[in-house]
Formats: structure tokens, C-alpha cells, sequence
């Protein structure tokens, strides 16, 4: 093996590390081993002057080989691995050890975490030493794209992308575009029209001669790596039509809860209990009539429906709040003599312009009742014969500590948002993850919204988590900017650190095919070996721990790197 | 034309007595002179409350279509709708002529309201009809901004292989995200997930960090911007400066530390925060004695690089011409100061979410430590590690939002951003008293609720009703609330109070959007083309807005639309072509346009 | 049926008072804002609560419009411009209202031209006894004296005590409060006390000079009432009487005054919206003292009787004052407010005594 030189940073990290760990006696110590060039402590390796001391230090000291004790790799390892590129070294010649996450910040014994602190760096320096360059792989991208869904998410990024240049496919389960978002009468908080902004949309869609609808079509199983994908899409006459595209953006979208799981309200008992979807029909088809075809004189609309609620849902459907004040100005305008209550819980008009519309809206006698769900729900009941309304609904009015009861005639109930029923079944096709919700889970919540760990697969709008018109447009709009960037810069890295089979070890067991979560694993019937596609492979070490015979090299993860880091770990001297 | 398409126009006025309108008789004039138009009413002539006798006015003019023409029209759609299917006509034939949907806002824009009613008119959609001609692009773009949005934005265009300008007017691009602790709901250190990107965005090849620099003009059309930058004279030589950090030590001028929200005192040769990008110092003229007053310069003489500090260097101005704008500038704090009965600004323990922020980060005036507010000698309020530590904290929502008195909009972030401080508090100091008070729990995005009731199951306060004054009451200060859910009046004692103050634009934001000849709000927060569809575009061609900006939102959200911008100045690239200006399409020409759709 | 809220009840205070309280978001600041708010008398948003619900057998159970003596912070600082303050004189009109049991308060709150007839016909009945009178000064002017002195005794056994009694039921009984008894005695002193004084207004943030310029007011009238009517001002020859008559008189018409200036200046908050009836109110107040005072002048100086015509012109106001705006405007607030303090101290002894505070 050539020599080693072996540079080793420990950083403060101001005082998040520094406090907990004596970083300068660990640079000091390590510096005595074998193999350690340079032994050194900064306050703040991630700054341009700490990889710059890297950088440096490369080249004045010849070293062949970094390590850095900060915080989490998820963070920095990008980093300091473009640090040592920029000094001409190899990327993968690096090892990070996490003395911040691991240990400064979940210890409270200084002398004890600063020992772990150390076992953890001569982990990290006993493994650098049997890392292998390796060597980046890149990937051209079919510049076309296919989008899950036809609704406001989906639209926007095929405009996007159309628009562009590029060629789109989109697949709608529905027989039209625009999924919710076409039964939507106005939008809040200005009331503009849904209608006439889809129908925009759709135009310019079906205009453009680079997006592709298959309309009461679904998309098969999709197989492929980032720029390389292939599916087929089926429609509803088992019509079959190859597709080949080089990213995918999800935008199925989300349903409505299902308002009969709650008994306290009667849907579907009690006919004058409609859903909110209901009532958005009504208003677009100017009907706003009972079940006995009168006009209802009180109408309550209640909100969080199956949202924020444990035996339901917990999350907030984020949306209702304002759709249940944009119908109950609606209602006001259709029937200026009618009593508007809406019974909340909190409310939620946090958007821009919007609490400016409950302002107004309050202003217009429209009677607020709060609720507490983890106190009761509400209760309808059909009203007695001597009461001049349908139905009674008797609650606790939160602001005041009185029970009350609100005479209505219709009950709009503000149903949440939930996954759609074969929110599973598209994921497992699209190789995305999904959270407790059966929401799919983005990259980053914060940094990375839109992207998923699978690369070129991106999840949009509503599937993501619930949201209304505007952001679910941001969100299609910043996948289709990733999208048209790789397009544009014309290939994608990809993974390196994948795994291998050596085809003379190989027993043909096929264990590696079944474990692979990435389908990356296929097998050659003719050697009657596993044979791994490194594009798909993400390098997640399944298969390779799997292998009974050790045929599988986990590049960045073989087995003497793993064991020599435990050694490093294990191993205590006397100080 | 002929039967089928006979229409009548409602014209809604303004209630509200603005003067600045858009001039409705005249829109209501040339409205009645289309063809089509059979009937005009307003609301003195058709009072929107009899339904019964609209539906005999249309059946008796054989009307087919209904025209809703105003600032906001479809707030009287559903009466329309009654009236028209009582006709027996379609509901579908409603059509809505939203002026501030299109920007036609103030009396300059009564042109554009006109094409908006004509476009409704004749049944097209106005951004089909109100398309400009394209022309070349320019394949560079100026990203006005280093927050979080802005970083975004230049790194998804300069991943693209295109070449990014990003301006950024302080001396290290990181915005306000860079002063937060932990963020909202996944208690990740804003710092952490921020300094990689900003790394990256340092170091790209095809992002040209221009720090300490200001857009002063833009002249030009869209994709042929050249625009004017201000290189403000840091007198520190980017190149050179090994960040050794002797002449920050000599100096002897302090100032309050922007970063730190002025609770710690800087040099006047200074770098913001150790991981600024880039990493280098530069020299504050306005607290530089040797810049004020032509004594010291000390910074010079201690430096151990040879001409690396220029004391007498000077603004430049630079010129670039670039394809497209993003505009990226963020938001401001609101001043705490204008609620009197608050008291901040006047007890030194009542202090701001931001101030609070810094004092809980690590990086901050006592390492992390929550301690009191003191006064140093000089009389300055400080925060000293060695201060006692509070024992009840108390934390205020909505100030300065939700409020007609300041800023009637809701600031978006801010409950989630109490909580979390609830939160961090408890962490710190486990046995402190936390009380929050609120109006009402904006907790809406994903995994926010569930923070919520993480937070109440923390044994932290959460009481409705928020804190109307404070008071000083011995060393303590006194919060007084109403408890509404249990009928009480509260008057809580606490140590320290922390203000949950809102957003609002910045005070240069009327001139900005001034120069870049875009609109805003009344109160200064950027105009989008369209509020629904098109969140981060303009009236004007190539430039487009991100991020807090266009209105509070919180990092997601930011991320999200700075993404979005960069996609449209992504499409134009690709095309090859962008689109000019929708507010310089005159009426004939939106008109003509429309005509031809119809005849499609 | 009490408790089925009735969005339409707004509607029906705009006679009692014009603003926005639908604009009400509950924040909560008006009832922390306020000084005079207390553990168990919390206001106004509670107020606000039940008056958007339209629980008006709660509303009428309400003392706590009483207890506010309008600094008007919380219009200054609600965020919703929904002007809490406003509503809290609203109500207090509007209680007014509920507890007198001919409705004639009512009724001149909701229909001013039905004050202005009512008005009309007190002064063409003095008018007419004037005629009958054949406007002979002594007869006249012993009949004013009469009239006085049975008016008092009229009015406060008729009008005004079961007025109280009628606000008893419905701010103690009615709700079932379980005041003690003993409450009721100890509370006593500081009734009478705070009838007089007014007190409380001094804890009313910013409100010392005009609470000065009420006490200074009341005095005056009080003073004046006793002059004319148990030592008969204007039949006496005693200078001391003469003397405090001008004296208190001219303490009523001069502060009068002042505060009518105030109210066209819209200064502060409790003079931006006035009623008819507040204007009623105080310019017949400072009518009053004005012409009791010139009365006297001219009888000083031997003008009455070419000048009786000033006489006839005191006797009707005074009769307007004392059969209309005594019995049915603002003047009941004088009761009202004190009595409020009592049945509420009363109704938090009986909470405490529930261990509910």
C-alpha cells in the first residue's frame, strides 16, 4: 500500500462541539499516531478559511488522505469533499467523524464525551486509510418528462415545462383535466374564478404541441434510473403505450376525508349535512338548496372535519379554514337573508391577503362559534316540530363557556384532506417514500421540498402535503426549474459508493434481488450470477450484508474499511 | 356575435372610498360601445337583492351571458349565478372581469381594466389575449438578494450550466435565515442546513458573488436588462484577506452587531458572522473613525497583508447587462417600539423573537445561555454570560400583525416560530415557567400540528388571549391577559417577555419596485401576475419575485417559490426567447389579440 | 330555546348605538387592557361575546357595562377597530332600556322623533297650566315649586326604585347568583359612597380631570336641587341660600359647558360617537342651571315679573328634565352604575363562596 499521510481537522464549532469536547487535546493525541501527518482544531471547518486550511495543507504537506471530526456528513460531507477535490485529490479519500450529533450534543460529561470523541476520530482515521478513489459517474438525460397527474400541480409544471421546449407527458386518471381544482367555483381570498384560470391552463395545454395528454390512463410500474426512465401507460381500454422519460413528477394529489366516520354529525343520516365538496357543486350550479329543494334562511359550516383530530387525522388540512369563509361570503351574496355560522377551531388565514378576507367576512354578520374537538364535537340533530329550522346543533361555545345551540337548515361540513387510496400503490411504482400520513416525504423538509431521495422522481402539490392552489404552483414550478436545469446542463451525477458482484464468488443465490429495495438487482440467467445496474443502486449495503458467500463489494463500505473502523473504535490506549 | 352572445355587465364600485381606483364610468363607457354588450348596471341602478326581478330582466333582454366586471366581482358571483339559472340560462355563462386579478389596481391602470372587460366580453381568457411579443434573451440573470429564496434561485439556474449574478447588500449572503437557532418543525439548526448552500453557492463556477453591492438602476427591456450596481467600497481586498482577524482585534470603533440584532457590539472592520461567504472581512464606513473623521486607521497598519486594506477606497459602479431579474430582498422586523404598552424599549427584559434568537444560539452574545438583560457600565443593555437566568418567561403573539393600529395582515411564521422558542426554552431551562398567549394557533403546515401538541404536552403554558400590556412590577414584569377559555384575567409575573413581532416589507421596497418597474401592495410587499397561477412573475417581463418579499412566509415556502422563480427564467432560457412586458400591452393591442382567439 | 343564538340581535342595538362589534376577533386585549377589570368582572369582550351570539336574556344580566367608565384604550389599542368601548355605552343604553318597566326608555332611544314629540308635550302643558294660571306670577311659580317636589317624590317612587328592583332580578335573580345576605349589608356604605362619588372613575386610566369636572357637575345639581326645592331659592329672602343657589348653579352651567365643548371636539374616545340622547342630556342640563340662575337674577334685580316669560321657559325645561330625562336617559346612570358595584361585589362573594374564584 502507497504511505500514508493522513491530515486530521477537529473543529470547535464555535462552542457546539468546543464545550463538550477538549478538541485540542484530540488533535494533539492523534497527532502521535502512525500515519498522521498534520493533527489540527479550528473553530469552524465548513468556513472558506477551514477549507481552505484543508486545501493547504494538501499541497504543502503531500497528504493522500483527509479526515474531519465536526458535525453530521449529512451536512458537510459535500463539502469537505469538494474541498479536497479543489486541492486535486480525490473525493472519496476522506472520512468524517460526527463528534457533534454523537457526542457534544447528547453528552453532559465532559471528560467522557471528549474519550468517545476520540475512539470516534481514530475510527475515522483507521478507516480513511483503506478508502479507494473513486470515480464520479454521470448519466445523459432523455430531456422529456413524465407528470403523474392532471391537476393544478401537474398542469403547471407540464405548462412549465412545455413552455420551455421540452417535451411533457401527462397521465390523468380523470377524463378531464384540473382533478379538485375543476369543481372549484371561485378562489379565496379575492374570488377569482377557478374556472376561467383552468380553463386558461387547459388551453394552453392542449395548445402545445410538447405536452402529450393520455387522459382515463394510468402509469404502470416505472422502471429506470434518473434520466433513463421507462414505463408503460394503460388506458381505460387496456391501450398500451411505451413511454421513455427522464424524470417524473408526482402530482396525484389528495381526497377528501370521509365525512360518515363521524357520528356526531349525521352525514349521510341526516340529509341537510353536505360536504364541502358537495356545497362547491351547488354554488357553481346555483342551486343552493335543501334536500326539500328550499333555500336554507341558516346554514352552519364547521370546520376541521376529520382534521386535527388523533382518532381521525392529525394533521391540519391547512386549506379549510379559508374555503369555509369564501363559501360563507358566497352564501351571504346568494342569499343576503340567510345566517351564516361558522363553527372553528382556530382560524387559520394566514396567507397573504387572507386575513384581510376574515376581516371583511366577519364584518358581514357571519356569526364565529369556537369548538374544542378534544373537548366534544359538535352534535346535529334533526330540530323538533315547533322550531322553525332543520336541524339543532348543540355545542360548547369556547369564547363565552356557553352551551349553545345554532338552528340550521344545511350543515356544509369542512372535510380534511387524506392520501389518496392507492397512494401506496404509486409510490412503490414511483420508488418514493411516505411518511405516517401516507403523505410522500420530501428530500428536505426545508431545503428541498420537491425532490425526493430517488433521484429525477419529484412530488408536487397536494400528494406532498396539503396546501392550496398557490403553493401547490410554487411547488410544480420548482420541480420543473430542477428539471430544466439537468435538462439544460445535460447529465446528472449519480451515485458512486454502489455495490458490485463478483461474478466468480456469486452462488446465484438471488437473496440480493429480494432484499434490494431499489430494484437495482437483476440477475443473468446465462452465468447464473446477480448482476447490479451501479445506476439504480444507491449503495444502502442491504445486499452486501445479505451475501452469504461475500460476493458483494459495497464500494466505500467493503468490509475491511467497516472493520478496521471498529478496531479504531474499540481499541483503548493509556493516556 | 348575434343572438347567442347578447351580454350584460355589472360594474362593481369600490366601498371603501379609496380615490385611487381604477375609473369605472369610463370602463362602464367603453364597455357599452362593444358590440356584444346589450345592457350595463352598476350598483345604483341594480341593487343585488332581489334575484327574481334580475332573472326577468335577463329572459326579457334575451341575455346569454353575464359579465362581472370589478376589483374583486366574484364576491357577488353566487347572486348572479341564482339570477341565471332562475333565466334558465347557464351558470357557466358568469364570466368575471377581476381587475386586481390582472393588476388593474390604481386610475393608471383604467386602460387595462378596459381589455380585462373586453376579454370577458368576448369569452378569452386575459393572459391568452394579454400575451407580449418575445424577443432574445440574454442567458444571465441578476438575483437581487442572498437570503435563503435568493441562494435558491442562483443555485438551481447555476446547476443549469448558466451564469448567475447574485447581489447581496450586506457583506455575506445567509439573510435572516443565518441568525435563526433551530427552525420550525424539525428543530434543525438553521445554521447547519444553510452554510452548505451557501458554500456551494461560493464556490460555484457559474455564480459571481457580488457582496456589499446594491442595485442602483435598471434600464432596458426583458431579456436585455442592463442594469446599475453600486460596489460599495468594502476597503478590504477580497483576493487577499487571509481572515486573520488583527485588525478586527485593533480596532477600537464599535457598532451594534446587525447579526446578532444589535444585542452584542462589533468592530467597525468586521465579518458578520464566522461563516459568512465569503469569509472575508470588510470595514462598516459609518462607524469607521478613520472613514468619518480621518483619524486611526489602525486596521492598516496592523494588517499583515500588503495593500490588503485600502482605506480610501471608493464606491464603484458596475454595469451588467443580464436577461432576467429575480428579486430576492426580503422582508424587515417590525419595531417593537411604535406598541408602547409593550414596554420594549423601555424594560430591558422585554425583547424581540429575533433578539431571543440570537441570544439562544450558540454563536450568539452568551454562548447559548439564557440569561437576563443587564446594563454595562456605559449604561448599554447587554447580555453578559454571567447574568442569572430567568425563571419565567413569557411569550406575546401577533405583535404588530392582525392589528389595524400597524400591520393588518397575519405574519405567517410567527406561531409556529413561538412555539418553537417555547420549546427551546424548556430545553435550556427545564424548570422554567413558559406562558404563550395567542389569538389564535396558525399551526398549518406539514408536521406543524403535530409540533403543536408536541409543545402542549411539554408543560408549557399555552393560554388564549393575548397580553394587551406589561408592566413593570418590582424586578418583575407583569403580563396582563385575558383567559378566555377559563373566564380568567391573568396577571403573570415573569422575568422576561419575548416579543413574537412580525414581518414587514423592507423600507426601500416602494423604491425597489419603483426601479424595477414592478408594483406592491399598499404596504410594500411586491405584486404578483396573478395571485393563484402565477405567484412569482411580474407585470414586467423577466423579473420575477421570491420569498418573503412577495409576502411572510416561512423556509419551505421560500425555498419553494425562489425554485419556482429560477424556473421561469429557466423557461426563457431554453426557449431562447422571453416574453416582454403584459403591462405595456395597450388596449388595442390585448383587444386584437382576444379578437383572434375568439375566431380560432 | 334561551341559549339559540340570534345573529339578527345585532341589528337591533344600531338604535342604540352605530358600530361594527361583528368585527370582534376575540383576542382579547380590550378586557386585558382595561383597568377596571377584576378577577370575576371581566369586560368588554365577554360583553361582545354574547351580544354577537345574540343571547340577550344573558346580555340583560350583565352589570358589567356599568362598571366601565369609557377611557376608551380598548378602542384606542383593538386591533379590529371593532370599538369595544362604544358598545360598552351601547349597552348601557340599552340596559337602561331593559330595566324600566314602561319602555318609554326604550322607545326614546330607538325613535328620536317620538323624544322630540314627548318633549313637545311636556312644554305645551306647562303651557297650558300657564293659561289656566292666567300666568300669574305667585301662582306660578308656587305651582313650579309643587311641581318640583311632587316630580322627585313621583318619579323616584315610581319610576326609579322599581327600575333598581327590576335591575336586581335580572343582574342577581334572574341568573341565580346565590349572592349572600350579609354581602348586601356590608356593601352598603360603599353604595352610598360611590353614588356620590364615583370613584371608580378615578381608576380609569387618564379620567381624573374629568371625573373632577362630573363630581363638580353633580355637586352643583345636587346642591341646586336642594336649594330650590327644600329651601325654596327662589321665595327665599335668606342671602346665604341666594348665595349657594348662585354658587351652585353657576357650578352646573359652567361645567355643563365645558364638557359639551369637549363632546363637539370629539377629543377623545367616549365623545366620538354621541347619541341624540347624550346631547339631550347635557344641553337640557345646562339649560337648567342657566335659567335657575338667570331666575334668580332677575328676581334679584326686580325684572321677573316684565320678564315672567324666563320663568315659563325654566319651568318647562325643568319639567322635560324632570318627568323625561331623569326617569329615562342618562341621568339613571347615576343610580345604575353604583348599584351595579353593589350587586356585583354581591355576585363575586357569592362565587367565592362557590370556591368558582
Amino acid at each position: 500500500m502507497e504511505e500514508q499521510r493522513i491530515g486530521v481537522y477537529l473543529c470547535w464549532c464555535g462552542t457546539n462541539i468546543a464545550k463538550m469536547v477538549d478538541v485540542e487535546s484530540i488533535a494533539e493525541e492523534v497527532g502521535k499516531l502512525p500515519n498522521v501527518v498534520i493533527a489540527k482544531n479550528y473553530k469552524y471547518m465548513c468556513s472558506d478559511p477551514g477549507q481552505e486550511l484543508i486545501v493547504n495543507d494538501i499541497k504543502e504537506h503531500n497528504l493522500n488522505r483527509v479526515v474531519v471530526s465536526a458535525c453530521s456528513p449529512r451536512i458537510h460531507e459535500l463539502t469537505f469533499r469538494k474541498a479536497l477535490e479543489n486541492a486535486g485529490l480525490n473525493p472519496y479519500l476522506f472520512e468524517m467523524a460526527n463528534i457533534r450529533e454523537q457526542v457534544s450534543w447528547v453528552h453532559t460529561d465532559r471528560t467522557a464525551a471528549t474519550r468517545k470523541a476520540r475512539q470516534l476520530v481514530k475510527a475515522a482515521i483507521n478507516r480513511v486509510v483503506f478508502h479507494e478513489p473513486l470515480d464520479k459517474r454521470s448519466v445523459d438525460i432523455n430531456p422529456a418528462t413524465l407528470i403523474i397527474g392532471g391537476g393544478v400541480s401537474g398542469l403547471s409544471a407540464a405548462l412549465e415545462i412545455g413552455e420551455a421546449g421540452k417535451k411533457v407527458f401527462i397521465v390523468e386518471k380523470n377524463s378531464k383535466l384540473g382533478g379538485h381544482t375543476a369543481d372549484i367555483d371561485l378562489t379565496y381570498p379575492y374570488m377569482y374564478s377557478a374556472g376561467q384560470m383552468l380553463d386558461s391552463m387547459v388551453q394552453r395545454a392542449n395548445d402545445n404541441p410538447n405536452i402529450e395528454i393520455f387522459l382515463e390512463s394510468e402509469v404502470d410500474e416505472i422502471f429506470g434510473y434518473v434520466g433513463n426512465f421507462e414505463s408503460k401507460v394503460k388506458d381505460k381500454n387496456g391501450k398500451e403505450t411505451e413511454l421513455n422519460f427522464g424524470n417524473v413528477i408526482v402530482a396525484t394529489g389528495l381526497k377528501p376525508f370521509d365525512a360518515g366516520k363521524i357520528d356526531n354529525y349525521g352525514y349521510g343520516k341526516l340529509p341537510n349535512v353536505v360536504t364541502s365538496v358537495e356545497f362547491e357543486k351547488m354554488l357553481k350550479t346555483g342551486n343552493i338548496l335543501t334536500k326539500e329543494g328550499k333555500e336554507p334562511k341558516n346554514v352552519a359550516i364547521i370546520h376541521c372535519v376529520g382534521s386535527r383530530n388523533p382518532d381521525y387525522h392529525e394533521y391540519c388540512s391547512r386549506i379549510c379554514c379559508m374555503v369555509a369563509m369564501k363559501f360563507a361570503n358566497q352564501i351571504k351574496s346568494a342569499l343576503p337573508d340567510s345566517n351564516v355560522y361558522e363553527l372553528y377551531a382556530d382560524m387559520r388565514a394566514f396567507g397573504k391577503g387572507c386575513e384581510e378576507f376574515y376581516s371583511l367576512s366577519s364584518s358581514k354578520n357571519i356569526l364565529f362559534l369556537m369548538f374544542d374537538q378534544k373537548e366534544g364535537l359538535p352534535l346535529i340533530k334533526k330540530a323538533g316540530s315547533g322550531d322553525n329550522c332543520d336541524m339543532i346543533i348543540e355545542m360548547e361555545e369556547k369564547l363565552s363557556g356557553e352551551n349553545i345551540e345554532v338552528p340550521a337548515d344545511m350543515v356544509i361540513l369542512m372535510v380534511g384532506m387524506e392520501a389518496q387510496d392507492n397512494a401506496k400503490d404509486i409510490a412503490h411504482q414511483v420508488g418514493v417514500s411516505m411518511c405516517g400520513n401516507d403523505f410522500y416525504i420530501e428530500k428536505h423538509p426545508k431545503l428541498d421540498p420537491v425532490a425526493t431521495t430517488t433521484d429525477g422522481v419529484y412530488i408536487v402539490g397536494g400528494c406532498q402535503a396539503p396546501k392550496d392552489i398557490t403553493d401547490s404552483v410554487s411547488q410544480a414550478r420548482a420541480a420543473a426549474a430542477r428539471i430544466l436545469a439537468s435538462i439544460a446542463y445535460g447529465s446528472v451525477e449519480v451515485e458512486v459508493t454502489t455495490a458490485s458482484v463478483n461474478e466468480d464468488v456469486c452462488c446465484g443465490c438471488q437473496t440480493c434481488i429480494k432484499v434490494c429495495p431499489y430494484t437495482a438487482i437483476s440477475f443473468d440467467e446465462e452465468k447464473n450470477v446477480s448482476v447490479v445496474n451501479e445506476v439504480l443502486c444507491k449503495g444502502c449495503g442491504t445486499c452486501g450484508s445479505t451475501c452469504p458467500t461475500g460476493a458483494i463489494k459495497c464500494k466505500h463500505f467493503t468490509d475491511v474499511q467497516i472493520l478496521s473502523q471498529i478496531e479504531g473504535l474499540m481499541t483503548l490506549e493509556e493516556v | 356575435m348575434g343572438e347567442n352572445n347578447l351580454t350584460g355587465i355589472y360594474f362593481c364600485f369600490p366601498k371603501n372610498g379609496n380615490t385611487d381606483v381604477v375609473d369605472i364610468s369610463e370602463v362602464a363607457s367603453y364597455a357599452g360601445s362593444i358590440p356584444e354588450v346589450t345592457v350595463t348596471w352598476h350598483s345604483g341602478n341594480l341593487p343585488l337583492t332581489d334575484i327574481n326581478s334580475l332573472a326577468a330582466t335577463i329572459r326579457n333582454k334575451s341575455i346569454k351571458r353575464i359579465v362581472i366586471a370589478g376589483d374583486t366581482p366574484g364576491f357577488e358571483k353566487a347572486f348572479f349565478t341564482k339570477a341565471m339559472v332562475s333565466a334558465g340560462n347557464n351558470p357557466e355563462d358568469i364570466v368575471l372581469a377581476s381587475f386586481r386579478e390582472h393588476g388593474a389596481i390604481s386610475r393608471a391602470d383604467t386602460e387595462r381594466a378596459k381589455a380585462i372587460v373586453a376579454c370577458a366580453v368576448f369569452g378569452v381568457p386575459f393572459d391568452l389575449a394579454a400575451a407580449p411579443d418575445e424577443s432574445d434573451v440574454n442567458t444571465e440573470t441578476l438575483v437581487i438578494g442572498g437570503g435563503i429564496s435568493g441562494i435558491q434561485a442562483s443555485l438551481e439556474i447555476a446547476d443549469s450550466g448558466n451564469m448567475v449574478y447574485l447581489v447581496e447588500r450586506t457583506g455575506t449572503i445567509g439573510g435572516h435565515m443565518a441568525m435563526f437557532d433551530k427552525t420550525f418543525p424539525t428543530l434543525d439548526c438553521a445554521a447547519c442546513i444553510l452554510t452548505p448552500k451557501m458554500v456551494e453557492v461560493g464556490q460555484h463556477a457559474n455564480i459571481e458573488l457580488m457582496t456589499y453591492c446594491e442595485v442602483r438602476g435598471i434600464t432596458g427591456t426583458p431579456g436585455n436588462y442592463r442594469v446599475t450596481i453600486l460596489k460599495k467600497a468594502r476597503r478590504v481586498n477580497l483576493a487577499t484577506c487571509i481572515g486573520c482577524g488583527t485588525c478586527s482585534e485593533k480596532c477600537p470603533a464599535t457598532a451594534p452587531s446587525e447579526f446578532d440584532e444589535g444585542t452584542t457590539l462589533r468592530k467597525a472592520i468586521y465579518i458578520p458572522f464566522p461563516q459568512a461567504v465569503p469569509n472575508k472581512y470588510l470595514i462598516d464606513a459609518d462607524s469607521c473613525r478613520y472613514v468619518q473623521e480621518g483619524k486611526c486607521g489602525v486596521c492598516a497598519k496592523v494588517c499583515p497583508v500588503e495593500y490588503c486594506i485600502n482605506l480610501e477606497e471608493k464606491d464603484q459602479e458596475i454595469e451588467l447587462t443580464v436577461g432576467n431579474i429575480i428579486v430576492a430582498t426580503g422582508f424587515k422586523p417590525f419595531d417593537a417600539k411604535k406598541i408602547e404598552r409593550f414596554g420594549y424599549g423601555r424594560f430591558p427584559n422585554v425583547v424581540t423573537s429575533l433578539e431571543f434568537e440570537r441570544l439562544i444560539n450558540a454563536a450568539g452574545p452568551t454562548g447559548g445561555e439564557i440569561v437576563f438583560r443587564t446594563q454595562d457600565k456605559k449604561g448599554n443593555w447587554i447580555f453578559s454570560p454571567d447574568s442569572n437566568k430567568p425563571k419565567s418567561i413569557g411569550i406575546v403573539h401577533c405583535v404588530g400583525s392582525r392589528d389595524e393600529n400597524h400591520n393588518k395582515y397575519c405574519s405567517r411564521v410567527c406561531c409556529m416560530y413561538s412555539l418553537k422558542l417555547a420549546h427551546l426554552v424548556k430545553e435550556k431551562l427545564p424548570d422554567a415557567d413558559v406562558y404563550e398567549y395567542f389569538i389564535d394557533m396558525r399551526s398549518f403546515g406539514k408536521g406543524y400540528e403535530e409540533f403543536y401538541e408536541r409543545i402542549k404536552g411539554e408543560g408549557i403554558h399555552i393560554i388564549r388571549g393575548r397580553t394587551a400590556k406589561i408592566e413593570e412590577k418590582g424586578r418583575q414584569l407583569m403580563m396582563r391577559s385575558e383567559d378566555m377559555l377559563n373566564d380568567k384575567l391573568i396577571e403573570q409575573n415573569v422575568d422576561m417577555v419575548i416579543l413574537s413581532i412580525g414581518l414587514e416589507p423592507r423600507q426601500d421596497a416602494k423604491e425597489v419596485a419603483k426601479m424595477l418597474g414592478i408594483t406592491t401592495t399598499d404596504e410594500g410587499w411586491f405584486n404578483e401576475l396573478n395571485y393563484i397561477n402565477d405567484p412569482v412573475s411580474t407585470f414586467t417581463g423577466g423579473i420575477f419575485i421570491a420569498g418573503t418579499c412577495q409576502g411572510p412566509k416561512d423556509i419551505p415556502d421560500a425555498v419553494a417559490q425562489g425554485a419556482a422563480a429560477a424556473s421561469g427564467v429557466l423557461k426563457s432560457i431554453s426557449n431562447t426567447k422571453i416574453k416582454q412586458s403584459v403591462k405595456d400591452l395597450t388596449l388595442d393591442k390585448i383587444e386584437s389579440q382576444a379578437k383572434q382567439l375568439t375566431n380560432i | 330555546m334561551n341559549n339559540r343564538v340570534d345573529p339578527d340581535f345585532i341589528k337591533s342595538l344600531n338604535k342604540f348605538g352605530r358600530k361594527d362589534w361583528n368585527a370582534c376577533m376575540h383576542c382579547g386585549n380590550c378586557t386585558a387592557v382595561c383597568t377596571l377589570t377584576d378577577r370575576g368582572v371581566l369586560f368588554p369582550r365577554k360583553d361582545i361575546r354574547t351580544l354577537q351570539m345574540g343571547l340577550t336574556s344573558k346580555l340583560a344580566t350583565s352589570v358589567e357595562p356599568w362598571m366601565c367608565y369609557y377611557c376608551g384604550d380598548c378602542t384606542d389599542t383593538c386591533p379590529r377597530d371593532a370599538n369595544p368601548g362604544e358598545l360598552m355605552m351601547t349597552l348601557r343604553r340599552w340596559l337602561t332600556a331593559k330595566y324600566d318597566w314602561t319602555g318609554l326608555s326604550g322607545l326614546f332611544y330607538r325613535s328620536f322623533t317620538s323624544l322630540v314629540i314627548a318633549f313637545l308635550l311636556v312644554a305645551v302643558a306647562i303651557i297650558v297650566i300657564g293659561f289656566i294660571k292666567k300666568f300669574n306670577q305667585a301662582d306660578i311659580m308656587h305651582f313650579g315649586h309643587s311641581l318640583e317636589f311632587w316630580m322627585i317624590i313621583g318619579v323616584f317612587c315610581l319610576i326609579l326604585v322599581p327600575n333598581i328592583f327590576r335591575m336586581f332580578y335580572f343582574t342577581v335573580i334572574k341568573p341565580k347568583v346565590g349572592a349572600p345576605f350579609g354581602s348586601y349589608i356590608t356593601g352598603f356604605f360603599s353604595l352610598i359612597g360611590n353614588m356620590f362619588t364615583q370613584v371608580k372613575t378615578l381608576k380609569c386610566d387618564k379620567q381624573s380631570l374629568r371625573w373632577f369636572e362630573h363630581f363638580l357637575v353633580v355637586i352643583g345639581y345636587l346642591g341646586l336641587l336642594v336649594i330650590t326645592v327644600y329651601l325654596d331659592w327662589f321665595g327665599t329672602i335668606n342671602q346665604i341660600i341666594i348665595y349657594a343657589g348662585y354658587i351652585t348653579g353657576g357650578l352646573v352651567f359652567f361645567f355643563t359647558l365645558l364638557l359639551m365643548f369637549s363632546r363637539l371636539s370629539k377629543g377623545s374616545q367616549l365623545t366620538k360617537y354621541s347619541h341624540s340622547t347624550d346631547w339631550f342630556f347635557i344641553i337640557w342640563l345646562f339649560l337648567m342651571g342657566l335659567t335657575a340662575f338667570l331666575v334668580r337674577v332677575f328676581i334679584d334685580t326686580g325684572l321677573l315679573t316684565d320678564h315672567f316669560w324666563l320663568y315659563m321657559v325654566h319651568l318647562i325645561i325643568l319639567a322635560q328634565w324632570g318627568i323625561l330625562l331623569v326617569p329615562f336617559g342618562k341621568w339613571t346612570h347615576f343610580l345604575y352604575r353604583s348599584f351595579a358595584i353593589y350587586f356585583s361585589n354581591a355576585k363575586t362573594s357569592g362565587l367565592k363562596l362557590k370556591g368558582q374564584l
